[in-house]
């Protein structure tokens, strides 16, 4: 570990102490102040190479080392002005840095993808000093390490703010314990319980000493008959008493230690769930929900077993070693050292041991999971398999994982039945160094068969238990990656947010501005380039173009789903991000292009906008949307179950529940993400209609690839390639013979093919 | 065998020698001028990167709009085809590894130092099992916690301690 640890930070250092020299050479080479710089590890043929880019207000020097080690350091200089446009270039494995002069393209740089936010952050500031007019200084900001772990310089995973390789397991330990701090006196008392319990646990053996060699085998004599078998029987009442009292106690504990876990777990639960809620969907959609919803289950559970199973018996199995120890040594601390020497060496063999099966079972688990996958699949894309007539394949798919998996269950199996004989004879080894050791002195009447008895058992007890420590630090890694899962998530910072004085009580009246917006999902590719414009209260937006240039994203960011990276958002004057995200969108009903049912009823369904709705007004709603008709069908009327398992409905009849949902919220802002594309042409005009009436005063955003569904806009926006093309009536845009008119041609020309026909 | 599924209809645009002209120029970018158009620059993808490098390679212009798509390099020429394989190269940058000379294993990441085709590299590797991705029964492709990308490109291949090393996220 240590040795690779190194060796990347060597890699690391030869960069950087290589790259000192030529950051000195660009600083020579310009007379201005450097805005930002950065090292590159590249040449344009992928091969190995160190290099440094500095960049001045108008200048972009790049400095590389000469062909061969030791020969000149060479500098060009760009000016930056010479420049159209400047992009990070993402490859497969690279990221280069390119510059557009007089319509033809160079590359500035290129790096592997270790130093990748360096380039793509550059780039990004480089477009940001193009449209630098030369007045006061250039407001960019260059900072690529905010995604870099400071400690070990990895990139953080995207939107996390901690890094996975610098997080220390004790950090997290302690803010576990800071998490169930209340029941902490409940945590004392169980373990003063652990204290009595080794206690007794070590008087067991004490106690047969006691039987075996004042009574059963004395060396010399001890009373009459009677007395002998009066004797006895006290001893063998105290041991089962003592083992009464070793069980209550045991129980009790147990039953703390369960009530403490789940209390933890549940905790963790609810710290998870609020939080998740509250991230981005950016950084929700970043992982499966597969993912979310195991960190929720499996990594909690595995926390509370730990709990609940291993830090009570890694307590017990510490105090045995303690009181065991100490009691071996005052009672014979020669056959007390003879015992434990081996014990350090024991340690380590079973340790690498156990580490090695932990692999090898581990690797089982993930196949296992491999084939749970292919089960997961098929269930859920059954329709699928049977239309394509695959079941054969995937009978054979799901065979061959199952047989790889039988495979190596097998072999882990036979490996586990030849390890553990032996494993447990190197356990039992203490055994007979006791039974020499003490066997000799027994026949020179040193020692009794007792004392071959309680050590025996002494022995056998603290074997037990360092075998059991051997096996802690996997486990204790293993939870410790459950709990840094669990955090990784908690920690994560909101992208988001509400500012301190975003304002809670706005009310919207319904003027949306969008000026210079640009967006895009990924850090070097934006999906909406500088997008400007502005809709009156009331007025109907038609949103065109081609399927993926953009439509959703646009009203996500309306919603505020995601940040726009750039320009601003305004509704009635107000940028959105001061307005609080509740507020905001507690006024903006929406229809999203994927209608979601949740499993409930389809009352639960659509009164989801509105709890407090009245049963009048959700009929009323449906009616609207045209939806109560058909909802008077089903079986139980707006009782019926409706979702997961319910009741199947089509999909235009989904889409006329969301339409019910978001009509019920009564919104200022009305968003219509394709919300009647399931729909004949005649019940999507008779909801339009409705809406229509409904929509007066509101301002509504309707997306919809069949033209005819915006025929009620009062303006349209035509996307292509990332930004507006056209932008006004239909009449406007009609004469204008652009896009919009080809697309409203196009669709013409098929209506009228279908109606000859 | 061909099968004639389409039969005239999605018909996919190939460029040849006689419509299309590579050239590189020199900042070192591939142009193309397809049908006699004015060259521009070009973008080559590979269809399918996994099992076929040099076959289906996808060219666009700089909005994404495919032009036409090489079915074979080989078509070309060897100079063109040198061509258009530097620009390939250039867009896919995988070293191939040729030995594993350490791993250890902490929190489900590892951490692995290894010899490839440009040099020692020492890498880490995030979630372990998710990120090597078998291709076929023999290769894998291993992502490092960065966003680089490794090729195994025979496990057989590998010298036994390697395979060792690695067998158990396999
Ligand atoms: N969550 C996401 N993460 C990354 N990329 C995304 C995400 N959502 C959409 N994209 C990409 O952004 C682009 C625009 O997507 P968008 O959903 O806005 O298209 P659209 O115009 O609504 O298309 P359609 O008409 O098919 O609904 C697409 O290229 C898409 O692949
Ligand atoms: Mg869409």
């Amino acid at each position: 570990m240590k040795e690779i640890e190194k060796a990347r930070r060597r890699q690391r250092e030869k960069l950087h102490n290589e790259s000192q020299r030529l950051f000195d050479r660009v600083a020579q080479s310009s007379s201005d102040e450097l805005l930002f710089k950065f090292a590159f590890n590249l040449d344009c043929e992928n091969r190995d190479t160190v290099g440094a880019v500095g960049v001045t207000r108008d200048m972009l020097f790049v400095a590389t080392e000469g062909e061969k080690n030791g020969d000149a350091t060479s500098v060009t200089a760009h000016r930056i002005a010479d420049y159209t446009e400047f992009k990070a270039r993402v490859n497969i494995g690279t990221v280069s840095l390119e510059g557009e002069r007089d319509g033809e393209w160079i590359e500035f740089c290129r790096t592997d993808m270790t130093l990748s936010p360096y380039v793509t952050d550059a780039a990004r500031c480089l477009s940001a000093l193009l449209e630098y007019d030369g007045e006061g200084t250039p407001d960019i900001v260059y900072e690529p390490d905010r995604r870099i772990c400071p400690i070990c310089h990895t990139p953080y995973d995207k939107g996390v703010t901690v890094c996975h390789n610098c997080t220390k397991p004790a950090s997290n330990f302690k803010r576990l314990m800071a998490i169930v701090k209340k029941d902490i006196p409940l945590i004392i008392v169980a373990f003063s319980m652990f204290f009595v319990l080794s206690l007794i646990k070590i008087a067991n053996p004490a106690l047969q000493k006691v039987l075996v060699d004042g009574y059963l085998m004395p060396s010399e004599y001890v009373g009459a008959q009677e007395d002998i078998f009066k004797g006895i029987i006290t001893v063998v009442i105290l041991l089962a008493l003592l083992q009464l009292v070793y069980r209550v106690i045991e129980v009790i504990r147990s039953n703390i230690l369960v009530l403490v876990s789940t209390r933890l777990v549940k905790k963790l639960r609810t710290l998870l769930f609020d939080k998740i809620q509250l991230l981005s969907i950016s950084a929700v959609s970043r992982r499966t929900s597969g993912e979310l919803i195991n960190r929720m289950i499996r990594d909690t559970m595995h926390i509370s077993e730990f709990f609940s199973g291993y830090v009570p018996q890694l307590i017990e199995n510490t105090l045995i070693i303690l009181f065991v120890g100490v009691a071996m040594f005052l009672y014979n601390w020669r056959l007390a050292l003879l015992v434990l020497i081996p014990a350090p060496i024991i340690m380590m063999i079973t340790r690498r041991v156990w580490r090695f099966t932990h692999r090898l079972y581990h690797r089982q688990w993930m196949m296992e999971a491999d084939s749970n996958t292919i089960l997961h699949d098929v269930f859920q894309g059954i329709r699928v398999v049977k239309v394509f007539g695959m079941e054969e394949e995937e009978i054979k798919k799901y065979d061959k994982a199952i047989k790889k998996v039988a495979e190596v269950s097998e072999k882990n199996e036979i490996t586990w039945a030849k390890i553990i004989p032996y494993m447990t004879y190197i356990i039992g080894i203490g055994n007979y160094i006791v039974m020499a050791f003490v066997g000799t002195r027994i026949i020179g009447g040193e020692m009794t068969v007792g004392d071959l008895t309680m050590f025996t058992a002494f022995t056998g007890q603290i074997y037990y238990a360092f075998d059991w420590l051997s096996r802690l630090p996997r486990r204790l890694q293993m939870t410790s990656t459950a709990v840094s899962h669990i955090f990784d998530i908690v920690d994560e910072e909101v992208d988001v947010k509400d500012s301190e004085d975003a304002i809670e009580d706005f009310e919207i009246d319904g003027n949306v501005e969008f000026s210079n917006v640009s967006f895009g999902y990924e850090e070097a590719e934006d999906v909406l380039r500088r997008i400007s414009f502005s809709v009156k209260k009331g007025e109907m937006i038609g949103i065109v173009g081609r399927s993926g240039v953009g439509k959703s994203t646009l009203i996500n960011l309306i919603m505020r789903l995601y940040e726009v990276r750039e320009g601003s958002i305004k509704i009635d004057g107000v940028d959105i991000k001061n307005i609080s995200q509740h507020c905001l969108r507690s006024q903006i009903g929406v229809v999203l292009q994927e209608t979601f049912l949740f499993s409930g009823t389809v009352l639960d369904n659509i009164a989801y906008a509105d709890q407090n709705a009245s049963r009048e007004d959700i009929i009323r709603a449906a009616r609207l949307a045209g939806a109560h008709k058909f909802i008077m069908k089903l079986p139980d009327g707006y009782h019926t179950y409706v979702g997961d398992r319910g009741y199947t409905l089509s999909g235009g009849e989904r889409q006329r529940i969301a339409i019910a949902r978001a009509i019920l919220r009564n919104p200022k802002i009305l968003i219509l993400d394709e919300a009647t594309s399931a729909l004949d042409t005649e019940t999507e005009q008779i909801i339009q209609n409705s809406i229509a009436a409904l929509v007066k005063d509101r301002t509504t955003f309707a997306i919809a690839h069949r033209l005819s569904t915006l025929r009620n806009a009062t303006k349209l926006i035509v996307l292509d390639k990332g930004k507006i093309a056209e932008f006004g009536t239909h009449e406007e845009l009609m004469r204008k013979n652009g896009i919009y008119a080809s697309l409203v041609l196009a669709q013409r020309t098929m209506s009228t093919i279908a109606k000859k026909s | 065998m061909e099968r004639k599924v389409f039969d005239g209809v999605g018909d996919i645009k190939f460029l040849t020698p006689e419509n299309c002209i590579f050239t590189k120029n020199e900042n070192g970018f591939i142009k193309a001028s397809v049908d006699g158009a004015e060259p521009i620059r070009v973008y080559l993808y590979r269809v399918f990167p996994h099992d076929m490098t040099d076959k289906y390679i996808s060219v666009t212009d700089s909005d994404k709009t495919e032009l036409g798509m090489i079915r074979d390099i080989a078509e070309f020429g060897e100079d063109i085809a040198r061509v258009i394989n530097d620009d390939l190269n250039r867009r896919y940058f995988i070293p191939k590894i040729l030995a594993i000379t350490a791993l250890e294993e902490k929190f489900g990441n590892s951490y692995w130092n290894i010899k490839t085709d440009i040099g020692e590299r020492t890498i880490t590797v995030r979630d372990t099992f998710k990120s090597i991705i078998r291709i076929g029964e023999d290769r894998a492709i291993v992502s490092d916690e960065d966003g680089n990308r490794y090729e195994i490109v025979s496990l057989e291949a590998l010298d036994r301690k390697s395979y060792r090393r690695i067998e158990l996220f396999l």
